[in-house]
């Protein structure tokens, strides 16, 4: 029986007819053609994916010519081997399905080693770890086909740079195998599809059905008197949620925290004891096998519930679920549909989300939500340009991996789109980089990486290639702790911060479980099950970028409320919040069309200003940067920013006597570029952001949970290495890419750019406020605070000296 | 700014070192010279530099008073990987100027991991020093004979709380019978510690020693947890 008609019959078996734009995947890859595929989540974009390199090698596929298989999530992974491995057997065919990741045991790998399966699931990561092994191109050059799977995921981030950049080595290593990658709807396919194949490549895109039909439900308090304007949480809501949960069979919590999730996770079991066993907890800082685990239980209906993070974010086509719940703001739209994705895959039943507010203006997103899904209004996604941090961790990749000639490296690398337009200079910085550390001839004593061996870059230390595996991959991490039980057994991880400031006794969460700390011993926290006493435990915070509002949501949270101004309370969720607003206009204003509005608080704090143009927190970061820097100028002053997605607010000690000209006059254009360099220098954000290229690049080494001791050596603070590379080495270019970034994706300068000319288009409307307005309070609890400032260090010191001495008389008559 | 320890004047210098008057002798803690070079021994560039600055700095604080000896209170050097031929010569040529100075090392845990100091240092070394009631020694002494002077900790601490700036700074801490000095070397770190129960902390700034006061929420809330808190 010829293939197809075992496909055809497949279908039919089922009841279906396999879809036109899986036809239409299905013969561009029999043509040989490489390609992009999209379409809404839940539509058959596995099958469109996987039947093409069925269709072309039926029967004859063998492990001489394998398929590649990428997933950016390794909890997918597993997931997405059962269900090719059982689509692959009902079909009779007899490949074989396997799996490497961080997760697979070393027994497997080494027997993938020598044979490798027909399908190989791996990650971005995985399969640089596999490029760095000198034994690799022979069996990646036999390759067949690569698919790529949920490269939206990807497109937009470094782990798609070096996604791409992976694939420009495959391609250089087997230029006949067929790349396609398979997307949930992006606003520009096209270059999607470029950013995946390469800058000088010619895409098939395929396009499948799209999906705005989504149901996006709220719960919201019975009443909004004791709601809260600001928080995270969202426990109030605990009662309607299991309500609502107790009608769905299977359901997933979505938090945006992983500390969200685990505080969740514990006021479920509270509420609901008979539920213990029945609900779990899924986030990126577990245990593989307890998220395994859980994974299973999802695919096979053992659980009702699971709690859990960005961490399960995908894996839409498989193991769908009844409801979906997404706790606090939904950040963006792709993100919401994506989440929503995964209920309703029953035929004639819509995705529905159900969406918990853990605070008041959260329901204006949620209304701002819904119409932007309705309008298909999604986020761009840029592929980031030229990264330098992903470039040399590539360099060193090639160069332990059997090593690299600068002249071809260079040809492949710019395939790449991210760096088609890589300058000569920035190339030959990286290749000093890895071989002499960078600097002016000779300054690096004794440093070597890479070694020039014949005109061949190589890895010639092996500690050095061992170590460059373990640090292998662009996800930020924090130098974290490993905790585990005393008895034995891995629980999961928590950051190095806080397991420190842990006392033996402390308790607290992780994974659902209450746990006493015991020790430390290096980088492993022995714990064991807490007795049950009624003391509240700690729950541990993880770093993790705060993701900001989308500029297409930003916008319409800001229509919601001009229209609010006029009266018109268009949904359920903006007449729930119809009493905040109207408190916010009865001490303030609300944003009129054409009008920026501003409002001035004195509290025992100092002298608050808050603008809000609603542009989006990273704008906002920006803006109030740049404000506080140009006022800076004028005369001594120190301010404390926050920021949020509708605004951002300027603390000064001493009152800067704020007016509308003040104000204003900090808008202009001139000097934009040079002034915001000089900010973003003086501020602390840059220090995260070159954190994290630091550690792509290579120069911090957090060892792994359960290091060697001989990792302590070299660990390093990031903002240590940040002071001594702006000392001792301003023009780094490594510091330079750190700015950008800032710039570019951080403070997202076009919208930047946009929202200053938004202001000074703009009507501002200055309003004293005796107390903090609604709309002002959740800038006001934020505790995310940067300063900029123009005193001296020792001028600062002794104000915050003297305002802690000023407190004292406050603490009088508390027993301590 | 000046403390009374023992009934002798102790200066405490913003360049984050000691004097005391009495035996005019300068001290410092934890220089971990040629720490970079560590570094670049395991592959990793950080820029160079850092040494040449505080060595520069010693000498200007030598130059400043009229010391007769420098102590130095553990972790002078950072690690074998840290000898290099670059190092021995920088350090030799620093020791040439400094010749009128007795430098002596009491031996930190770094020091004990690199091995023997180069001859041409003339760097004395011991495990601790005990001049009448004065110990100098690397770690702090929990027996508490005498006072000590030492270093190890690397303190810092951490000023502002809730919605005001904050400041994270060196410092030095006083408790009745020990003073921790500041780490010394521009390529260190710091551990966080707070006011309290018999602790006095001076914060160094560029230009100041300052003292900080003990005041109510210095402990470590939860928002010290949060990300660039």
């Amino acid at each position: 029986m010829s293939t197809i008609t075992r496909v055809e019959d497949w279908f039919a078996g089922r009841g279906w007819t396999p879809l036109a734009f899986q036809r239409e995947a299905w013969s561009a890859y029999q043509q040989g053609r490489s390609g992009l595929l999209i379409s809404a989540t839940g539509t058959g974009k596995t099958l469109a994916a996987l039947l093409g390199p069925v269709l072309v090698h039926g029967d004859r596929a063998d492990i001489s010519h394998p398929l590649l298989w990428i997933t950016p999530m390794r909890a997918l992974a597993a997931d997405l081997e059962r269900n090719v491995r059982r689509t692959l057997q009902e079909l009779g065919l007899a490949w074989t399905v396997e799996t490497r990741t961080g997760d697979t045991e070393n027994r497997v790998r080494a027997r993938q080693a020598k044979q490798w399966p027909t399908v190989l699931i791996t990650t971005p990561e995985s399969l640089c770890l596999q490029f760095s092994r000198p034994e690799h191109p022979e069996r990646l050059a036999t390759l067949q086909g690569v698919v790529v799977d949920e490269w939206h995921e990807l497109v937009g981030n470094k782990r798609g740079v070096l996604t791409q950049l992976a694939l420009a080595r495959l391609r250089a290593l087997r230029p006949d195998a067929r790349v396609w990658g398979v997307s949930a709807t992006v606003r520009d396919p096209e270059r999607a599809a470029l950013a995946l194949l390469g800058s000088d490549a010619d895409p098939v895109v395929v396009r499948g059905p799209e999906r705005r039909d989504l149901e996006l439900v709220t719960i919201r308090p019975a009443s909004m008197e004791r709601f809260p304007w600001a928080g995270h949480l969202g426990l109030r809501l605990l009662d309607a949620v299991i309500a609502e949960m107790e009608l769905a069979a299977t359901s997933l919590l979505f938090t945006n925290t992983r500390a969200q999730s685990e505080q969740w996770y514990q006021a479920l079991l509270t509420a609901r004891p008979d539920w213990a066993g029945s609900i779990a907890l899924h986030h990126g800082s577990l245990d593989r096998e307890a998220r395994r685990w859980v994974e299973q239980a999802l695919d096979t209906g053992a659980v009702r519930c699971v709690v859990c993070t960005s961490s399960l974010d995908l894996g839409v086509d498989f193991a769908p679920v009844d409801t979906v719940f997404q706790v606090g703001s939904p950040k963006g739209v792709a993100r919401l549909i994506q989440r929503a994705g995964r209920s309703g895959h029953q035929p004639g039943r819509t995705p529905r989300i159900v969406c918990v507010p853990t605070h008041a203006f959260e329901l204006i997103e949620f209304s701002a939500a819904r119409s932007a899904i309705a309008a298909g209004d999604l986020e761009p996604c840029e592929p980031p340009v030229a990264p330098l941090d992903i470039l040399v961790q590539h360099l060193v990749t090639l160069a332990a991996g059997g090593g690299f000639f600068a002249e071809d490296a260079w040809r492949e690398v710019r395939t790449a789109w991210s760096y088609r337009s890589l300058t000569e200079a920035d190339w030959k910085w990286a290749l000093a980089f890895i071989t002499s550390g960078g600097a002016a001839l000779g300054a690096y004593e004794q440093f070597r990486k890479v070694d020039v061996v014949d005109g061949c870059y190589r890895v010639t230390k092996r500690r050095v290639a061992q170590w460059h595996r373990m640090h292998i991959g662009a996800i930020a991490a924090d130098a974290s702790v490993r905790v585990a039980y005393v008895r034995g057994g891995g629980i999961g991880a928590v950051e190095e911060a806080f397991a420190a400031r842990l006392k033996k006794g402390d308790r607290f969460t992780l994974g659902g479980h209450i746990l006493e700390a015991v020790r430390l011993v290096d980088a492993t926290l022995f714990v064991r099950a807490a007795p049950n006493r009624a003391k509240e435990p700690l729950v541990p915070r993880w770093m993790g970028g705060r993701i900001p509002l989308s500029g297409a949501l930003a916008s319409r949270v800001r229509g919601r409320l001009e229209e609010a101004a006029r009266g018109g309370w268009v949904d359920e969720e903006m007449a729930a919040v119809r009493d905040v607003l109207e408190q916010q206009q009865a001490l303030s204003q609300l944003p009129r069309p054409g009008e920026v509005l501003a409002e001035t608080t004195a509290s025992r704090d100092g002298v608050h200003v808050f603008v809000y143009p609603f542009a989006g927190r990273a704008v906002h970061e920006g803006l109030a940067a740049l404000l506080a820097w140009r006022i800076s100028r004028t005369r001594p002053i120190t301010f404390a920013i926050a920021a949020n997605d509708y605004g951002f607010e300027l603390l000064a000690a001493e009152d800067p006597a704020w007016t509308v000209e003040a104000l204003a006059a900090a808008w202009h254009e001139d000097d934009l570029e040079r002034d915001i360099a000089a900010c973003l220098h003086d501020g602390e954000m840059i220090r995260r952001r070159f954190r994290e290229i630091a550690r792509i690049a290579g120069l911090i080494f957090e060892g792994y949970p359960g290091a060697r001791k001989s990792f302590k050596s070299v660990q390093i603070s990031s903002g240590l290495l940040f002071d001594v590379f702006s000392r001792y080495e301003p023009g780094h270019p490594l510091l330079g890419q750190a700015a950008r970034e800032m710039r570019e994706d951080i403070f997202e300068w076009r919208r930047l750019v946009d929202a200053l000319a938004m202001l000074r288009a703009s009507r501002l409307r200055l309003v004293a406020t005796p107390v903090f307005s609604p709309l002002a309070f959740p800038l006001v609890v934020d505790r995310m605070r940067h300063r900029i400032s123009s005193e001296s260090l020792e001028d600062r010191v002794r104000r915050l000296l003297a305002r802690m001495m000023r407190r004292q008389p406050d603490r009088e008559g508390v027993a301590v | 700014m000046k403390v009374s320890i023992a009934g002798h004047l102790v200066e405490l210098l913003p360049e984050k070192a000691a004097w005391l008057e009495a035996t005019r002798t300068l001290l410092v803690a934890d220089v971990h010279v040629g720490k970079e070079s560590h570094f670049h021994a395991h592959a990793i560039p950080v820029p160079p530099g850092m040494r040449h600055d505080d060595l520069a700095r010693l000498s200007r604080l030598l130059a400043a008073r009229p010391a007769r000896r420098l102590v130095v209170l553990g972790d002078w050097i950072h690690s074998r990987h840290a000898l290099t031929p670059e190092v021995e010569r920088d350090v030799t040529a620093w020791r040439t100027r400094q010749a009128g100075v007795e430098v002596v090392l009491v031996r930190g845990n770094h020091d004990r991991g690199a091995g023997r100091l180069p001859a041409s240092w003339k760097i004395s070394e011991c495990d601790r020093i005990e001049e009448h009631e004065w110990v100098f020694r690397h770690e702090p002494d929990t027996r508490k004979t005498g006072f000590v002077f030492c270093g190890h900790q690397h303190p810092c601490v951490r000023l502002g709380y809730g919605r005001g700036p904050r400041e994270r700074l060196p410092c030095f801490v006083l408790r009745p019978r020990e003073l921790v000095l500041p780490a010394f070397g521009s390529f260190t770190g710091g551990h966080p510690v707070w006011p309290g129960r018999g602790r006095r902390i001076f914060a160094v700034t560029d230009s100041s020693v300052l003292e900080v006061g003990e005041a109510p929420n210095h402990e470590p809330g939860p928002d010290d947890y949060a990300p660039g808190g």
